[in-house]
């Protein structure tokens, strides 16, 4: 909400607020919990500008396009050679004498143009820096100005110099959104009491309900609307004060009816909507629900399309304005219109709020009806507009009010007064705070507190306070208005037990500590992921879908966290990192399978992406090794080991957007599948635009333990081992692990270790075959014999050889 | 005593010392040593020709040999010992490394910015005495608004910029549903911090991003009261800004906290003066805080007249930009190496 200082001064005896300054009310007010922004001034500098009038005008001698004016700035007459196309005998304009300094900081020095004499320049609107009050190809001639004011300052005569306080206003504080709210709590700060301009309404003519009538059927979105009526007005722009001082609140100026009504909701913050009454049939309105699928032409030119939920103004014909939100085309103000009705209505706050939100229709009036307005001020602001549109479009105001809710209801909570311990305020802000300062505070905002002896104060909540409902709202209001920095420092009761790291924090900080060491960085990467991508790995089952995603495009919510940490690391190999190894925890979402059950299944999630060499350039090593299955599974080992999970990683996998060779299957200890890893399949690293193998693995971290258990050490063997290495010649297909389960099912007595150390394909092993170096270790607790062993390592080859076929090469 | 034996005995000296100081390995040394001392040796084959001999001059022939085979033993192992050491000094020169070559590295990596502040935020926290607690990201629009005192058509809840999964279903927009579960789980006294990723339908730019992370806070039990809060997080606003920064409490306003209240850190570049950075008002805002409203309490069951608490709410990417002077919040997203490894050993 923007504020201008002189307006907040008016509200308060002359001098009041110059005491303090706009920059020292900006800090009172955020101490009272108005944060202000900015401070900016209401307009650019500029200086030696008057206001002249043109008394006389004819062409320049020599120049087609250049006038030659008389200006009277006040203290006689004086020529100045003009270019504009529009220049007016008799009209007012802004007169920059010599000296004068435009904004921008050009000066005007006098000067001689096409050999004649210019004594000064008139201005355009631009030129003063108000660029919305006119355009550039002519001068502005300012509208109403008052001719006993000629030479005077004209930062003076339009009030110009004013400051501009941008105050966050919280949502709570509708009532706070126009000058008056805001002057209501300067109270507190001057001590002084505000005053509302008196309104002194000259009624005459026609009565209001001869030419117009209300009917209110929907009273649950309308509580109250009342009307006026202004006959005879003549549309034309609004005077110069009043369109500046609109302009340095952000509306534009637009005619003298509707800024009449932007001015009293900026003053007091109720929106009024004047109409064109001959448009409106009958002068017959009608408050009523929209029809479903209603449709009517705002004044913006849009067809909208309504839904019940919506407040509709209309005639006798037709809808006329969306109650609350815009008024209609038909019967918009025009430059012919003689006949106004004013609105001054009090429209349901959420129903407001949601109609304008769909529609797209956030505005002023609308943002103040969702915020709520004070119901009891519509009566003063539609007499308040009523006066300015009669002294500004020289109308007459008809006899009376029309309409309906004229006493409106109070709400329950201001009837029903609000009890107020003195000691509940020292419970919850920690210190005493005297009646009397209580008092002071709550009345200083209209709040009506009287002590009932009990230690307690009877509170009236004022009309426009529809925020405070209870006690504690009333502790805010003393608390925030006496100053939080005045509360004292407690420090909090220590905890019977002092907390630990929960067994989640522990997981988690063991899986980084261990990534960290083996070369990855922690990655965070969007949760939302778009369909390109997941039709890419092919991941389109039970995917959740996001109803207003941010970009059409991201619209899933991350089935895998690999799906979007890919992304960073595609990112990463783009900008010719050689070596990528990214990691992430993070959530996963699915659909649940049960028609009934949970919709939705979020799984927390450790992804691993790498690409690129093993590791950091090695000048010992003749070639840069590339990343490969087995570092990947190699990495996925160590973290598992690191939980206790051992030979955890088992066969291959059948993951449509993985190698289908390169793939394995990642179980617990129960063999309960947790996760995979795997190289990515080569048409899906193409589709993402990658060159470069890329390795993953991504397991389900409520799988990993958060506590490693309890551990018994067995003793040191004190025997000396003796090891064989056997080459085994084993068919094609054989894996590694059934070779290694053949070798132990054996169950050789002395037989302590089973290691692969070689695997060999080439000339020396028949086609068809591979030779697998596995060392065997024995140990047992007394010193072995060769003989012994080997009589174990023959026995083994017979029973390979002739069980499962195997050769010793 | 025969002539001869100890000119004989001379001999073999002057040969070992010539031989000795020719040789150039220790394996050279070895044969000298069979050769001389050996059980086939000159030495031994003198000993044996003792037997011959008159008896009376066995005693002195024997003494000279043994006097001779000591000189000898220790007259090799001399040489011997000065050969190894010669030997080792040439193989150290010859193995010397240029050592400002780079040593093989595995490469290190680094906790994300983000863990790093969370990290340390949740230890100062512990320090005080809060647990943590953690919750789902999708989460039912009642736990994210009717809970937290924002019924529907609530002005906060329409302006949340809420991202909607279904009707009932939200990625919540804060980590607050967290502290209801946890109050509906256990009575008071609550102290519980919940760290977490949180949504808002905000179109990215430099200071927004559609995810981020807070770190929310809850303290119930009976007696607190905003002294209490204003302790707390001036405490962790020192630890973790240093304890020379400017604070400032000032009033706000959320549906579930009354009294409400925003926390503003004296400008860490300026120095109040005004800068970009603050907008010129020399504070920045750095949380939103306040006494949990008693229809919080009183919707998980709580006497909200005997039971009261402070909770606050702490936007983790914030923190890591003023610490670390980021420009961008996007840049915590994007993971650029370049980035993240800034990070390392942090
Ligand atoms: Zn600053």
């Amino acid at each position: 909400m923007n504020v201008s200082f002189r307006w907040l001064s008016q509200f308060f005896d002359d001098g009041v607020l110059d005491e303090l300054e706009p920059a020292g009310l900006a800090q009172r007010l955020a101490d009272q919990g108005f944060l202000v922004d900015e401070l900016r001034p209401a307009f650019d500098p500029f200086s030696g500008v008057v206001l002249g009038k043109v008394l006389d005008a004819k062409a320049h001698p020599d120049a087609d396009r250049l006038t030659l004016c008389t200006v009277d700035a006040g203290d006689g007459s004086r020529q100045v050679v003009c270019g504009a196309p529009n220049v007016e005998v008799g009209a007012l304009y802004g007169y920059a004498q010599v000296g004068a300094r435009l904004p921008g900081g050009n000066k005007i020095r006098r000067a001689k143009i096409r050999g004649v004499e210019s004594d000064g320049m008139l201005c355009s609107a631009p030129e003063l820096g108000l660029d919305a009050l006119g355009s550039a190809e002519g001068i502005w001639a300012i509208p109403d100005a008052d001719e006993a004011h000629l030479g005077r300052d004209l930062r003076e005569a339009l009030e110009l110099d004013d400051t501009i306080l941008a105050i966050d206003v919280t949502s709570n504080r509708g009532d706070a959104l126009s000058h008056l709210g805001i002057a209501r709590e300067i109270q507190w700060i001057t001590g002084k009491k505000m005053q509302l301009p008196r309104v002194d309404l000259t009624e005459g003519g026609r009565a209001a309900s001869e030419q117009a009538s209300v009917q209110v059927e929907d009273q649950e979105g309308c509580s109250r609307y009342l009307g006026r009526v202004i006959n005879d007005v003549s549309i034309g722009p609004s005077p110069g004060w009043l369109q500046t001082r609109l302009l340095a609140l952000d509306q534009r100026p637009i005619n003298n009816i509707v800024d009449v009504t932007n001015y009293v909701m900026l003053e007091v913050g109720q929106p009024l909507h004047a109409f064109d009454l001959e448009r409106i049939s009958n002068g017959q309105i009608v408050v009523r629900r929209a029809r479903e699928a209603e449709r009517m032409e705002t004044l913006d030119g849009q067809e909208r399309v309504l839904t019940s939920e919506t407040t509709m103004i209309a005639d006798a014909r037709e809808a006329v304005a969306i109650g609350g939100v815009m008024g209609g085309s038909d019967s918009e103000v025009s430059s012919s219109t003689t006949e106004i009705f004013l609105e001054g209505a009090h429209f349901d706050p959420s129903r407001v709020g949601r109609t304008a939100r769909r529609l797209g229709l956030v505005s002023e009036a609308s943002t103040r009806f969702s915020r709520g307005v004070d119901p009891e001020i519509t009566g003063w602001a539609i007499d308040r507009a009523a006066e300015m549109i009669a002294q500004l479009a020289g109308g007459r105001v008809a006899p009376g009010v029309v309409g309906v809710g004229a006493n409106a209801e109070r709400r329950a909570a201001d009837d029903g007064a609000l009890t107020l311990r003195d000691q509940r305020v020292e419970a919850l802000v920690g210190y005493a705070i005297g009646v009397s300062e209580i008092t002071r505070a709550l009345e200083s905002l209209g709040f009506d507190a009287e002590d009932d002896t009990d230690g307690a104060l009877t509170v009236t909540v004022p009309s426009w306070r529809f925020d405070v409902s209870r006690e504690v709202d009333l502790i805010e209001e003393v608390a925030r208005l006496t100053g939080y920095s005045r509360i004292p420092l407690e420090p909090l009761p220590a905890p019977p037990v002092a907390p630990e790291p929960t067994g989640d924090e522990r997981r988690a900080t063991r899986v980084r500590e261990t990534l960290r060491a083996a070369g990855f960085d922690e990655a965070q990467t969007p949760s939302f992921v778009d369909a390109a991508t997941l039709a890419s790995v092919e991941l389109l089952d039970n995917l959740v879908e996001i109803k207003n995603p941010i970009s059409q495009s991201e619209r899933f919510l991350r089935p895998y966290v690999f799906a979007t940490l890919g992304g960073a690391v595609a990112y990463n190999l783009n900008r010719q990192a050689s070596c990528v190894k990214l990691f992430e925890l993070g959530h996963a979402f699915e659909r649940g399978t049960e028609p009934q059950g949970v919709p939705l299944r979020e799984r927390r999630q450790l992804a691993m992406v790498a690409a690129g060499t093993r590791g950091p350039l090695d000048w010992t090593a003749t070639d840069q090794a590339e990343y490969d299955f087995f570092d990947l599974k190699g990495d996925v080992e160590e973290l598992l080991t690191q939980f206790g999970l051992r030979e955890c990683i088992v066969d291959r996998g059948a993951r449509r957007f993985l190698h289908p060779g390169r793939q394995a299957e990642v179980t617990d200890d129960a063999g309960n599948a947790i996760g995979f890893c795997g190289e990515l399949h080569p048409a899906v690293t193409a589709s993402w635009g990658l060159a470069s193998r890329v390795f993953v693995a991504e397991l389900g971290l409520d799988a990993l333990p958060t506590d490693s258990g309890t551990l018994t050490v067995s003793g040191v063997p004190k025997e000396p081992a003796i090891a064989r290495d056997l080459a085994l010649v084993v068919p094609d297909g054989e894996t590694a692990r059934v070779v290694v389960d053949a070798v132990r099912s054996m169950g050789l007595e002395d037989l302590d270790r089973v290691e692969v150390f070689d695997r060999y394909r080439g000339v020396q092993v028949d086609p068809g075959y591979y030779s697998l170096g596995v060392r065997l270790t024995f140990r047992t607790d007394r010193t072995l014999t060769d003989n012994e062993v080997d009589e174990q390592v023959d026995r083994l080859m017979g029973h390979l050889v002739e069980e499962r076929g195997y050769q010793r090469r | 005593m025969s002539s001869g034996l100890s000119e004989r005995l001379e001999a073999i000296q002057r040969e070992v010392a010539r031989e000795l100081e020719r040789a150039a390995d220790l394996s050279e040394i070895e044969a000298i040593r069979v050769r001389t001392l050996g059980r086939k040796g000159l030495l031994t084959t003198e000993a044996k020709s003792i037997g011959k001999l008159a008896a009376e001059d066995r005693p002195a022939a024997g003494d000279l040999i043994n006097q001779f085979k000591s000189e000898l033993e220790s007259t090799i192992a001399e040489r011997e010992r000065a050969l190894g050491e010669s030997v080792l000094a040439r193989r150290l020169q010859a193995e010397a490394e240029d050592v400002t070559l780079p040593g093989r590295r595995r490469g290190l990596g680094t906790r994300h910015p983000l863990t790093i502040v969370t990290e340390d935020l949740l230890a100062i926290f512990r320090r005080m005495g809060f647990d943590v607690a953690r919750g789902p990201e999708v989460e039912t629009t009642w736990y994210n608004f009717e809970a937290l005192n924002i019924p529907e058509g609530h002005p906060a809840r329409e302006e949340m910029d809420t991202i909607y999964v279904s009707d009932e279903l939200v990625l919540r927009t804060h980590t607050s549903p967290i502290q209801i579960r946890t109050m509906e789980e256990q009575p008071p006294p609550v102290r519980v911090v919940c760290p977490g990723r949180v949504f808002r339908s905000d179109t990215p730019d430099a200071s927004h991003s559609p995810y981020f992370h807070q770190i929310e806070g809850l303290w119930v039990e009976e007696g607190i009261a905003m002294s209490h809060l204003k302790w707390a997080l001036t405490e962790y606003a020192r630890e973790f800004f240093g304890s020379d920064v400017e604070l400032r409490f000032r009033p706000s306003y959320f549906p579930f906290t009354e009294p409400s209240a925003e926390l503003d850190l004296g400008c860490l570049f300026c120095a109040g003066e005004g800068c970009r950075v603050c907008k010129q008002t020399g504070w920045l805002e750095l949380l939103g805080c306040g006494m949990v409203h008693p229809a919080v309490l009183e919707g998980v069951g709580y006497d909200s007249e005997r039971y009261t608490g402070f909770a606050w709410g702490i936007g983790i990417e914030r923190h890591a930009m003023l610490k670390y002077g980021v420009p961008d919040i996007r840049m915590f997203f994007e993971n650029d190496l370049r980035f993240l490894q800034q990070f390392v050993g942090r």
